[in-house]
């Protein structure tokens, strides 16, 4: 049974019901009362947050003033073509209504053509679209229509220009507490004010945000109370053990619970995987895992190449794949866990981090990808493990610090004996720039003290607190001045 | 469930037909036969689509309706020949399409998932004009390249198709003896060829064309096809003009 979203059930059919600040309403009322009266006007570009009302009031109007609706939103492509033909055909035509009616713009029957997120419109697959949008509004459109964005300066300056903006703000709390009053007491829910108020602030001015958290609290209940609410965020957690729950017990498609959830479809992947082995066994669990390594490769494919509509593939691979791998129904309780990979990946974040700093080093002084220096670390291990000057020709060719050895050798002494070793001799890279560039700059900033002038004096006093520091630096350095350079021929001796 | 068999033609012209207004459309089966109409996305066109039972060479269909992806049923009309016998059944939520040893199978779609379907609109038009399609097809073809609209006019001298370029100009008439049928009433509006080009790809020489004409007001183009084995309707609403 499909539950409906109170989102749309509630979304408002007239203007009245609408939630906008006064001007905002009585201004749209003039626009499409000018409209009717036969006076063509500027596109309106209704501009704002998520979830304050924009669609909605494009909606209302229609709704109130009996215009069809023809409509474009951001899952439809939207390329230069399908503008021309749905938008530009339906700008310069009459209307022939869904019923089947012919609505005459001389008798005031209108058609309003609804953009939703035109800001979206940049995508590859909607080449072309913007411009194809610009050329139709600069023709005169003989039909209202209303372009929709959530950021307006994502969009060319020339295609805002060419419309009214109106911008719309957060809505205030106590106006979603009114709304979602109202719901409640059409729904016959028994509300505590104190509960709706938290709903109110937690959405952050959202209003579709509070009428689906809304909607999720109240699930299967007739009273809201304040714990209700303090347990909301808990409630989000819990849900992902409902719907693993479905998954892993029953065959009933749980593809759309996955959709509701409030975890994105790479996150969800990780709690199924988790979960699994507890629940399946023997050839179940291989084919369960089969399908949801196919779900991992729809989202490879959604990280490359940024194309989100693959989501749904990898949702229905993990939830009714996963779900049909199953002989029969699971039955019992099982306690599933938290998947302990994101911790796993908190923990080892700074040993990855320096691995990674270790192969740019090879990779940038072997001239080779990251990914081919990984086959390097063992070969640079046992290097790094032969006499001292062996090791200390390596770990200076490569530029090595001292937490890079003790990483690479898991011992610190012996990293710091080798660092000693490459500082006595001074060892370096014969092409590192930095050494040279060094060098040049310590001779470079003596010559000058040798014969100081008054004026000198006063930058210098100046640059003191500079200069000490730079000393230090440069004592450390004037140690090292027999150096030998290293080069990749001395291993070839 | 469907089992049908009608020449190739007929699937042909209904996959055209539709295709020119919408991706998917509702067929329904009925003992007179197969009725589909729907509304283009823009909501400026109406296509009705029917073909009798007589014009099938065996039918039997429960009623039913089944939704369909016009689209792939477009393409894989192309590769069957106008003569040949096509058995098009329907099981379940299949469709099977049988055209000489191939037999090419297709998921339906839930028809509520489809558009919902329009009323036929009651029109008053008073001109009625009755002629040969692929006369009505080869000016709509010229004026093609010269504009992107026509204007349909009709008086008591004649029914004109007139289109103006940049620097060119078409002008079509044909007198009453001209013309298979006309009732001399004046009529006049105007109306985007991208949608007429379409609509006339179904069209041949000797198929009968029948226009009924308003002024400023919605067109009904009716098309007999197929040696009149089926009926394709066009409603099309006029460009808005100052």
């Amino acid at each position: 049974m499909e539950r409906e979203l109170w989102v749309e059930k509630y979304r408002p059919k007239k203007l009245e019901e609408v939630i906008a600040s006064k001007e905002v309403l009585e201004k749209v009322k003039l626009w499409a009362k000018k409209w009717e009266m036969g006076k063509p006007q500027k596109p309106l570009l209704l501009a704002g947050p998520p979830g304050v009302g924009k669609t909605s009031l494009a909606h209302a109007i229609a709704g109130s003033f009996g215009w069809e609706v023809v409509e474009l939103n951001a899952s439809d492509q939207r390329n230069w073509q399908i503008i021309y033909r749905i938008v530009g055909e339906s700008a310069f035509n009459e209307t022939i209504s869904d019923e089947g009616e012919f609505y005459s713009t001389k008798e005031g029957k209108l058609k309003l053509i609804i953009l939703d997120e035109v800001d979206n419109i940049h995508k590859k697959e909607d080449f072309g679209g913007e411009g194809a949008l610009i050329k139709l509004i600069k023709r005169g459109p003989k039909q209202p229509m209303i372009l929709t964005a959530n950021d307006p300066y994502n969009l060319s300056a020339e295609l805002r220009n060419l419309c009214e903006m109106i911008q719309f703000k957060r809505l205030d709390k106590r106006r979603i507490v009114a709304v979602l009053e109202r719901i409640c007491s059409k729904e016959g829910i028994k509300a505590d004010k104190k509960a709706l108020e938290a709903i109110a602030s937690n959405a952050g001015g959202d209003l579709r945000a509070a009428i689906n958290d809304l909607q999720a609290i109240a699930e299967g209940k007739k009273e809201i109370r304040v714990e209700d609410v303090v347990t909301a965020k808990r409630v989000k957690e819990l849900d992902v053990f409902t719907v693993m729950m479905k998954i892993f017990k029953t065959k009933i498609p749980a593809y759309n619970d996955v959709m509701l959830l409030d975890e994105s479809p790479e996150d969800f992947i990780v709690w199924i995987d988790e979960n699994l082995p507890l629940e399946y066994k023997g050839e179940e669990l291989e084919e369960a895992y089969d399908y949801l390594s196919r779900a991992d490769i729809f989202l490879g494919r959604v990280r490359r190449r940024q194309f989100y509509r693959l989501w749904r593939y990898a949702t229905y691979l993990m939830s009714c794949g996963v779900q049909q791998a199953k002989k029969d129904a699971k039955k019992g309780f099982t306690r599933y866990r938290r998947p302990i990979i994101w911790q796993m990946l908190f923990q080892t974040k700074s040993k990855r981090e320096r691995l990674k700093a270790i192969l740019t080093k090879i990779g940038k002084y072997s001239h080779m990808s990251r990914r081919k220096a990984l086959e390097m670390i063992p070969f640079i291990k046992i290097l790094l493990n032969q006499s001292l000057e062996i090791a200390a020709n390596v770990a200076a060719f490569y530029n090595f610090s001292l937490d890079d050895l003790e990483f690479l050798l898991q011992d610190r002494k012996r990293a710091e004996e080798i660092l000693n070793y490459v500082r006595e001799k001074g060892l370096h890279r014969v092409e590192d720039e930095e050494f040279y560039l060094r060098q040049f700059k310590e001779t470079k900033q003596e010559e000058p003290k040798k014969e100081e002038s008054l004026v000198e004096k006063e930058i210098d006093n100046k640059k003191t607190e500079k200069s000490e520091s730079d000393k230090k630096t440069k004592d450390k350095r004037k140690s090292k001045k027999a150096v030998s350079d290293v080069t990749l021929d001395k291993f070839f001796e | 469930m469907i089992d049908v068999i009608v020449t190739g033609d007929v699937l042909k012209t209904i996959a055209k037909a539709l295709v020119a207004l919408v991706s998917e459309a509702r067929f329904h089966f009925k003992d007179e036969g197969m009725h589909s109409r729907a509304v283009d996305p823009a909501n400026v066109a109406m296509v009705i689509v029917d073909v009798p039972s007589e014009s099938f060479e065996a039918y039997s269909a429960e009623e039913d309706v089944i939704g369909v992806d016009v689209n792939r049923i477009y393409d894989i009309s192309k590769t069957i020949k106008s003569k040949e016998l096509v058995e098009i059944k329907v099981e379940e939520s299949t469709m099977t399409i049988k055209f000489g040893s191939v037999q090419y199978s297709v998921q339906l779609i839930d028809p509520s998932a489809i558009r919902k379907e329009p009323k036929v609109p009651n029109l008053e038009l008073p001109a009625k004009i009755v002629m040969d399609a692929g006369e009505f097809k080869k000016v709509i073809q010229a004026a093609d390249k010269i504009s992107d609209h026509v204007v349909f006019r009709s008086d008591d001298t004649g029914f004109y198709i007139e289109a103006e370029g940049d620097v060119d100009k078409i002008e079509f008439h044909m007198s009453e003896s001209e013309l298979i049928e006309f009732n001399k009433a004046s009529a006049r509006s105007m109306f985007s060829v991208e949608y007429l080009k379409e609509f006339v790809k179904i069209a041949g020489s000797g198929d009968i064309l029948t226009i009924y004409l308003g002024t400023n007001y919605p067109v009904r183009l009716i098309f007999d096809v197929c040696d009149g084995k089926a009926k394709v309707e066009y409603i099309l609403a006029p460009r808005i003009e100052e």
